[in-house]
């Protein structure tokens, strides 16, 4: 069933339609909120809320952007709350920050970069820079939809990757070289 | 060499139009720092983009699921709890309210919705304008 069948059905409150769009679009939602903020008990939770809130917009939900789009929109602005929350704790308790990103597969990472280097790295960002990163890095999302997703235009994408990977090469600078 | 930096890293994401391209290519066939830093912003692309991220524990969607059914019985828990509370003072309530209009119809000139209510027969105008007479002072 094509993307627009499926909301139709939801809309009329089928819920294997709605299923289906969990299904669907369940690894984009995971590989987001994980990518902003680790494999931590609220990820599994911020994902159920983007779904709730999906189906609670589903009437209101036009189609413009896509599914998938809307979804990863709903995921980076509850991801960046979250971290909002986690700076103000940390904060308050001056803890230190958790151990994230800690299932993280080990792949194909270039032999010369350690796994935590680069998790360290990726910490290191703020909210914003982190979304780009992930955006478009990770989830693999062109400037032009990070840009759409985020609200923000192209050039603010461009500058915010060129500086989070700026920063990202300074703290990796040892295991980028030759 | 600070405009040649810039071209590279907006290479990664963005078309660059022939000019810069050119620009670039020429920048990065005389300078071997540059062509090192290219090297530098693609290992880094590649270590982040092979991130791979696990999706969430088996049954996701049975879980979203049950919570968009809580979500839904909510309201439904709000006012049924509301309206067995008050179920008993519903019919008493009524009764007093037909009572009350009864009283004010029949103690009135007229029938309207006004009397029904008991609104007084009088306008805003009548409340707020103040009497002037007060502020006289007797000689």
């Amino acid at each position: 069933m094509n993307e627009s069948k499926l909301l139709d059905s939801a809309r009329r409150g089928d819920d294997k339609a709605f299923r289906e769009i969990v299904r669907r679009y369940e690894a984009v939602v995971a590989r987001t909120i994980k990518g902003m903020l680790g494999d931590c008990a609220e990820a599994e939770d911020i994902g159920q809320e983007v779904f709730v809130r999906f189906y609670s917009a589903l009437n209101s939900f036009r189609g413009d952007s896509g599914i998938a789009t809307y979804l990863t929109r709903i995921a980076i602005n509850l991801s960046i709350n979250e971290l909002k929350r986690r700076k103000r704790k940390l904060r308050i308790f001056s803890s230190k920050p958790l151990d994230e990103y800690s299932n993280i597969k080990d792949l194909k990472y270039p032999p010369d970069i350690e796994r935590e280097e680069i998790i360290k790295a990726l910490d290191s960002l703020d909210a914003k820079s982190k979304a780009v990163i992930v955006l478009r890095l990770i989830n693999g999302y062109s400037t032009q939809e990070t840009a759409s997703i985020l609200g923000i235009p192209i050039g603010t994408v461009l500058s915010r990757l060129s500086r989070a990977q700026k920063k990202l090469m300074a703290l990796l600078q040892d295991h980028l070289e030759d | 060499m600070k405009r040649a930096l810039s071209l590279l890293y907006l290479s990664f994401d963005k078309r660059l139009s022939a000019k810069e391209e050119s620009e670039l290519r020429s920048s990065l066939s005389q300078s071997e720092e540059l062509r090192r830093e290219m090297v530098r912003i693609e290992k880094l692309r590649g270590a982040i983009s092979q991130v791979a991220i696990d999706g969430f524990d088996p049954f996701f969607v049975e879980r979203v699921m049950a919570r968009i059914e809580e979500e839904r019985a909510k309201p439904e828990i709000f006012f049924g709890s509301l309206y067995r509370a008050f179920r008993w003072a519903m019919i008493p309530s009524l009764a007093l309210l037909l009572g009350i209009f009864i009283k004010n119809i029949s103690s009135a000139d007229g029938f309207s919705i006004r009397a029904a209510i008991g609104l007084p027969d009088f306008t805003v105008e009548d409340v707020f304008e103040p009497q002037t007479d007060l502020f006289l002072v007797e000689e």
